[in-house]
């Protein structure tokens, strides 16, 4: 009985707030990291103590380097090149946030998080050159391809002034959920400021079908509600059958992972859970989908 | 064309057709338009641009309007920029849009 008075009450609650809460979970969240500086590039006598942080999982790795910088100080040479960090030998991809690394590449709980620094040696054959505004470019190109998913164009983001463009970065740089919104829901064509295109889509029925889309493409939709959004799925193959994912070996290859970036329909007025996508997505995960359907339950 | 649903991976390897267009100042190449291996990623083709313009530096772009990340793959920009069976890439030897 009161499991089904659980429910009745789950279904009551504003999915707005349910929304702004998960988003304020997600963006507060941070992975404890512990630097240890690479032993060949350790100059004085002494290697530095290593450095404890915490790494905001929506975050890139390189954005931590004014603190690094400062606790490192002494150890930096002349000739230092961009800052770069490896996890077990393997260059970390700068541009995918810290969480997403976290999560991908440690199969075993592993608090701090410890990452090898370097200042020198930078593999340019495995990662981006990062310098000057590199991050900066890099997210405000995934904004880019994100809108032309969600709404078939660009305009929105092309339309940003200089000075909300800047705002909007430092908001990233600093974790600010609440400063990041307001300059975001300007990126929504036709939601003048405020509103959540989340809950719109939940709440209100739609004419619309599967049917009639068409190209992907010409899905893009003027009244600024997104059709679809875009979904990203990182997967990291294992070459033999495991009874434990911990019996993984790391992963010592980026030829390991591969992602899949999809739009995935919201027309339909129905729900869409994060199952559903996936099934969308990565079908061939999905072998027995009678299991599944035990596991929702 | 086969669906949209269907993964490169269990269906096998597939091709798309990049067109290649030059922006600004970049030069005009003599073929534009090449086959790749849809399990390729994005930066096979920035790569293979570099080695064909002779440059190191250079900006390349989907519909004019974003630079993926090299690590994506041909066959998902395809799915979800192609136009007209075609995966349009412009290049340029300057940023081209901020």
């Amino acid at each position: 009985r009161g499991g089904k008075q659980q429910k009745k009450k789950v279904e009551e609650v504003d999915f707005g707030v349910i929304t702004a809460e998960a988003r304020k979970q997600v963006w507060s969240g941070a992975v404890p990291i512990q630097l240890h500086l690479h032993p060949s590039e350790i100059t004085g006598s002494q290697a530095p103590s290593p450095f404890l942080m915490l790494a905001p999982r929506n975050g890139y790795l390189p954005l931590l380097e004014p603190e690094i910088q400062q606790h490192f100080a002494k150890a930096i040479p002349s000739n230092a090149d961009s800052i770069w960090f490896d996890y077990q030998g393997l260059p970390l991809k700068w541009h995918i946030p810290t969480g997403v690394l976290y999560d991908l590449l440690v199969a075993e709980f592993e608090r701090p998080w410890n990452l090898t620094l370097h200042f020198r040696a930078y593999p340019v054959e495995v990662l981006t050159v990062c310098e000057d505004d590199a991050v900066k470019w890099n997210f405000v190109n995934a904004l880019k391809e994100a809108s032309y998913v969600m709404y078939g164009n660009i305009k929105s983001v092309m339309n940003i002034s200089q000075l909300d463009q800047v705002e909007l970065w430092r908001c990233v740089v600093k974790g600010e959920l609440e400063g990041y919104d307001r300059i975001a829901a300007r990126l929504r064509p036709g939601f003048g400021g405020g509103g959540n295109w989340v809950r719109e889509i939940l709440l209100t029925p739609t004419c619309d079908d599967a049917s009639s889309g068409g190209a992907l493409l010409r899905a893009g939709s003027e009244s600024g509600r997104p059709s679809r959004v875009p979904i990203r799925v990182y997967l990291r193959t294992v070459d033999r059958d495991l009874d434990d994912l911990f019996d993984a070996a790391p992963v010592s290859s980026w030829d390991e992972v591969v992602y899949t970036t999809r739009p995935i329909d919201l027309r339909g007025g129905s729900i869409l859970t994060v199952r559903d996508a996936l099934l969308k997505m990565v079908p061939h995960l999905f072998t027995r989908p009678e299991s599944l359907d035990e596991l929702s339950v | 064309m086969s669906t949209s649903a269907e993964s490169p991976s269990v269906t096998g390897p597939r091709k798309v057709v990049v067109l290649f267009r030059a922006t600004g100042d970049a030069p005009i190449m003599k073929q534009s338009k090449f086959k790749i291996g849809g399990t390729e990623k994005f930066a096979k083709v920035i790569d293979f641009l570099r080695k064909q313009l002779h440059r190191e530096t250079l900006f390349v772009y989907i519909n004019s309007a974003f630079s993926p990340t090299p690590d994506e793959n041909i066959w998902d920009l395809f799915e979800n920029f192609g136009i007209d069976g075609k995966l349009i890439v412009n290049y340029a030897c300057s940023m081209a849009w901020g």
